[in-house]
C-alpha cells in the first residue's frame, strides 16, 4: 500500500511539510490543516508524524455513512470524495493513525492524497525524510 | 481581516498589576514605517516606558513581537520572536531574539505580538489560543527549570500542542544575566529574563489553529522554492551549518588567531580541536533540529555519557557558548561544554554574558583585583570546569558572589577597579567575534543600541573575505549598510543565517521581494534604508533618554590600547584614534550629530519621527 514514510531520524520538526501542504489545498499557510500531522517534544530526537496509511480494508471507508471515502478492493490509496462527504467526522474518530481531521469552516474531512501521486512535501522535505514508501507506488 | 498580507492586525495589551487584556488593533501606518517584529516592538517601547524606569519595576514593559514573514514558508524566518525592553543589565535598549516554532505559533493563535506591563501579584503564564487571551495561575511551576517546566505543561491536555515562551529559575531570581527560553531556543541577551521575572510571569503559552493569507500563494510559494535552492548552492547553508552548525566557527576563527581565550588577554586558544565542530560532530552529535519553515537545521542536539557536570545533553553549545565556556575559560573538556551549556537553558542563564564576566572574574583574581575575600572562598582559575560549573549556579541563584559576578562586566569593573578588564560596551558583553581583528565589527559593537552584540553589526563578510578583514578606513561607513541591513532583518525577525542569501552587507531586492509576496506592500530599496534608519534612530533615542551619548558608543579598554600578543593576528587592535575618525564617518552617514551621537533633528524629521525630534530638541 503506498503511503508517506517519514524517516524521524532525518526530521528536522521544520514542519515545511505542513505548509506546502496547507498552501497547496488551503491557500494558506496552516500547519493544523496540513494532511499531515507533526509533533515534538522539547527535545529534537522525539519527532513524530501522523498521516494516512492507506490501511488494507482501511476502517475509515468501513464507516464512513456517506460511502465519500473510497479504496477500490480494499487495498491501496484511500480517497475522499468531498463532493460526497456529509461532515458526520465518524471516519475522524475511527482512524488508528489519527491520519483523519475535521476541518470546521467547511464541515469537510480531511487527508492525505499523496497530491495524486507526487506529494509536494516529500518534494519539498529538506532533509528528505519523507518519501512515498510501500509495497506499490503511485 | 488586515489590509496587509501575512499579518493578524493584532496586539495585545497586558497590564499584570490590574490582571487586564485588551486587543489592540495595529496601526496600519505603523506598519508601512516600521514593518514590525524590531521596528514596532521599538516604538512601542518608547511610547510606554518613560526616561528613568527602572527595568525591573512594574512600569517597565516587556514587548513579544513576530513579524510579517513568521508562520509563512519564507525561508529560515518563520517561527522566530524578538523580545524588547528596557535591560536591567546595560540599562539601555535591548532587543533579544529566539528560534523555534513560538513566533510562528503567535501568528496563528491571532496575534503580531504583546505589551506586557505592570506585575502580578502572584506567579501566572499568559495563555494565547485562537484570538484570545487569559491569564493563569503559575504558581505550581514557580521555581522549576525550564525543561522541566515545558514538559510538565505539555504533559497536561490543555497545554499538549502548545508553544511555550518562559524564564527558569535565573530569570525568577532576577539575575541581570537571565534569559528567555522557548523550547531548547534562547532571547539569550540584555535580562529580558529578569524583566519577565519580575512581573511574575513564567510563561507565554500559545496554541492557533488559524491560518496566514498571502497575496498570491502561487507566486510566494514559487519565491520560496527559488530561495531554497539558493541556499543549496551556498556552502553556509547547504553544508556547512546543516552538518556542524555554529561550531564550525571555532576552527574556522582559531585558524585566523581570533579566537578570544581567558578572556581575550589572548586570541588562539591551543587546545581548540578538543571543542570544535568536528570535536562535537565526531564525539556527541545525535540529531539536528529546524526552526519552523527552515530548510538549513542548523541546530545540533549533542550527547555524552557521564553525569560529572550534570546532564550532558543538550541543542547546543553553539559558537559563541563554546567559546564563552571554552576557549574563554581556558576550558577545553567538551563534556562540560555541553553539561554548561544545559545547565544554563534549564535555569535561563544567558551564556555570552556569564561567560564573559567568569573570564574576567578570573583573570583579575590572577591579577589580585579581587582575593578569596571577594569570591566567598572560591579560588579561581582557568581550565576548571568544575569551578565554571559552581559560579554558573551561583549566578543563576543571583546569590552571594553569583549576585556580584551577574550584575554584569561593567559593574563588576567598577566594582574591583578592574574596568579595563571588561570586555562590553554599554555594560552588555560583547561575544566571540574578535573586535580587534574584526574592525567593522568593533565599530558595530560599538554603535550598537544594545551593546556589545554581534547581531547589529556582523562579522560575516570580514570573517569569508567577502570584505578585507584587516582594513580599518571606511569601515565606519560600511557597518552603517550592515546594520542596516540586520535592523531590517530584525523587522522581519528573520535568521542571520540568511544573510549569505540576502546580502552580507546591505538592504537587497530580496527585501523588496519579501515584503511584496508576504505583505503585498510596494517599497523601493531606498523606502527600506529608511525604515532601517528610523528604527535604528527610535532605539537611539530611547537610548538617549536615559542619557546615552557619544561617549557611549566605545570599546572596551583592551580593544583599544592592547594589540593581540601573538598568533596569526598579533599586532592587531582598534587604534583609538583611527577608531574615533571612522566614528565621525559613521554618524556623518547616519545624520547623527558627531558630539552627542545622536540623530539630529533634522534626520528625525525626515524619518517622519516629528515626536521623537521635539523629546530630544
Amino acid at each position: 500500500m503506498p503511503r508517506l514514510c517519514v524517516d524521524e531520524d532525518k526530521c528536522t520538526d521544520c514542519r515545511i511539510c505542513q505548509l506546502v501542504c496547507s498552501a497547496r489545498y488551503n491557500g494558506i499557510y496552516s500547519p493544523r490543516l496540513a494532511r499531515i500531522s507533526k509533533k515534538a517534544g522539547i527535545m529534537p530526537d522525539t519527532t513524530s508524524t501522523d498521516v494516512c496509511q492507506n490501511c488494507n480494508d482501511a476502517p475509515c471507508v468501513a464507516v464512513c455513512p456517506a460511502e465519500a471515502l473510497i479504496q477500490p478492493d480494499g487495498e491501496g490509496m484511500v480517497t475522499l470524495d468531498e463532493s460526497l462527504c456529509t461532515g458526520c467526522a465518524i471516519c475522524v474518530d475511527e482512524c488508528p493513525y489519527d491520519a483523519i481531521w475535521f476541518n470546521e469552516e467547511t464541515d469537510l474531512a480531511y487527508k492525505c492524497d499523496l497530491c495524486g501521486g507526487s506529494p509536494e512535501c516529500e518534494k519539498r522535505c529538506p532533509t528528505e525524510a519523507i518519501y512515498v514508501c510501500g509495497e506499490e507506488t503511485v | 481581516m488586515f489590509k496587509y498580507g501575512g499579518y493578524t492586525g493584532k496586539i495585545l495589551r497586558v497590564d499584570l498589576s490590574a490582571g487586564t487584556i485588551e486587543v489592540e488593533a495595529l496601526a496600519e501606518e505603523m506598519v508601512r514605517d516600521l514593518i514590525g517584529g524590531n521596528g514596532i516592538a521599538a516604538r512601542y517601547l518608547y511610547d510606554t516606558v518613560p526616561a528613568g524606569t527602572d527595568p525591573l519595576s512594574p512600569e517597565n514593559a516587556l514587548i513579544l513581537m513576530n513579524g510579517p514573514v513568521q508562520g509563512t514558508r519564507v525561508p529560515a524566518v518563520g517561527g522566530r520572536t524578538v523580545v524588547v525592553t528596557r535591560s536591567p543589565l546595560s540599562g539601555f535598549f535591548i532587543d533579544a531574539y529566539y528560534g523555534g516554532h513560538f513566533g510562528a505559533e503567535l501568528k496563528f493563535a491571532g496575534f503580531d505580538g504583546m505589551v506586557i506591563t505592570g506585575r502580578a501579584e502572584k506567579p501566572v503564564m499568559l495563555v494565547i489560543e485562537d484570538g484570545d487571551a487569559r491569564l493563569v495561575d503559575a504558581s505550581p511551576y514557580w521555581g522549576m527549570k525550564t525543561f522541566v517546566f515545558q514538559k510538565k505543561l505539555r504533559s497536561e491536555e490543555n497545554y499538549n500542542e502548545s508553544e511555550i515562551t518562559c524564564i527558569g529559575p535565573a530569570g525568577e531570581n532576577l539575575s541581570p544575566m537571565a534569559c528567555i527560553i522557548s523550547g531548547v531556543h534562547a532571547a539569550g541577551r540584555g535580562g529580558v529574563g529578569a524583566v519577565m521575572g519580575s512581573k511574575q510571569l513564567k510563561a507565554v503559552v500559545a496554541k492557533g489553529s488559524g491560518g496566514i493569507r498571502v497575496p498570491d500563494m502561487e507566486a510566494l510559494e514559487d519565491y520560496c522554492d527559488s530561495i531554497v535552492e539558493r541556499m543549496q548552492a551556498n556552502p553556509a547553508t547547504s553544508k556547512v551549518l546543516p552538518t556542524y552548525g555554529t561550531p564550525a566557527i571555532v576552527a574556522a576563527n582559531n585558524k585566523l588567531g581570533l579566537l578570544g581565550t581567558r578572556n581575550y588577554q589572548v586570541e588562539v586558544f591551543p587546545n581548540a580541536d578538543d571543542i570544535d565542530g568536528e570535536a562535537l560532530h565526531n564525539r556527541a552529535f545525535v540529531k539536528s533540529a529546524s526552526c519552523f519553515s527552515c530548510p538549513i537545521g542548523c541546530a545540533k542536539l549533542f550527547r555524552m555519557e557521564g553525569e560529572e557536570y550534570g546532564p550532558a545533553e543538550s541543542v547546543g553549545p553553539e559558537y559563541e557558548t563554546i567559546w564563552s565556556y571554552g576557549s574563554n575559560l581556558a576550558n577545553s573538556d567538551l563534556k562540560s561544554l555541553i553539561a554548561a551549556d544545559r545547565f544554563s537553558d534549564e535555569m535561563g542563564l544567558d551564556t555570552i554574558s556569564a561567560g564573559s564576566v567568569i573570564g574576567m572574574a578570573i583573570e583579575a583574581f590572577e591579577k589580585g583585583l579581587i582575593t578569596k575575600a571577594d569570591t566567598g572562598g572560591i579560588e579561581l582559575k582557568y581550565g576548571d570546569p568544575k569551578l565554571m560549573m559552581e559560579l554558573l549556579k551561583q549566578i543563576a541563584a543571583n546569590k552571594g558572589f553569583g549576585k556580584v559576578l551577574g550584575a554584569g562586566t561593567r559593574e563588576f569593573g567598577r566594582r574591583f577597579n578592574a574596568e579595563e578588564l571588561a570586555m562590553e560596551t554599554k555594560g552588555l558583553e560583547i561575544p566571540a567575534h574578535s573586535p580587534r581583528g574584526y574592525p567593522g565589527m568593533a565599530i558595530g559593537y560599538a554603535t550598537s543600541n544594545r551593546g556589545g552584540s554581534h547581531q547589529d553589526g556582523r562579522p560575516s563578510a570580514e570573517r569569508g573575505g567577502a570584505v578585507d578583514r584587516k582594513q580599518k578606513e571606511g569601515k565606519g561607513e560600511y557597518i552603517v549598510d550592515v546594520q542596516r541591513m540586520t535592523t531590517l532583518a530584525d523587522c522581519l525577525v528573520a535568521c542571520r543565517f540568511t544573510e549569505g542569501i540576502f546580502g552580507l552587507t546591505t538592504i537587497s531586492e530580496d527585501y523588496v521581494d519579501i515584503m511584496k509576496h508576504v505583505t503585498g506592500m510596494d517599497y523601493t530599496v531606498e523606502e527600506l534604508f529608511d525604515v532601517a534608519d528610523r528604527v535604528y534612530a527610535l532605539e537611539r533615542a530611547f537610548n538617549a533618554r536615559e542619557g546615552a551619548t557619544r561617549k557611549d558608543d566605545t570599546l572596551p579598554h583592551r580593544v583599544l590600547n592592547e594589540p593581540i600578543p601573538d598568533g596569526p593576528a598579533a599586532g592587531e587592535f582598534m587604534e583609538p584614534a583611527v577608531f574615533e575618525k571612522e566614528l565621525d564617518a559613521y554618524y556623518q552617514k547616519r545624520g547623527w550629530d558627531l558630539k552627542t551621537g545622536l540623530p539630529t533633528e533634522e534626520t528625525l524629521r525626515r524619518l517622519k519621527l516629528d515626536d521623537v525630534a521635539s523629546d530630544l530638541y
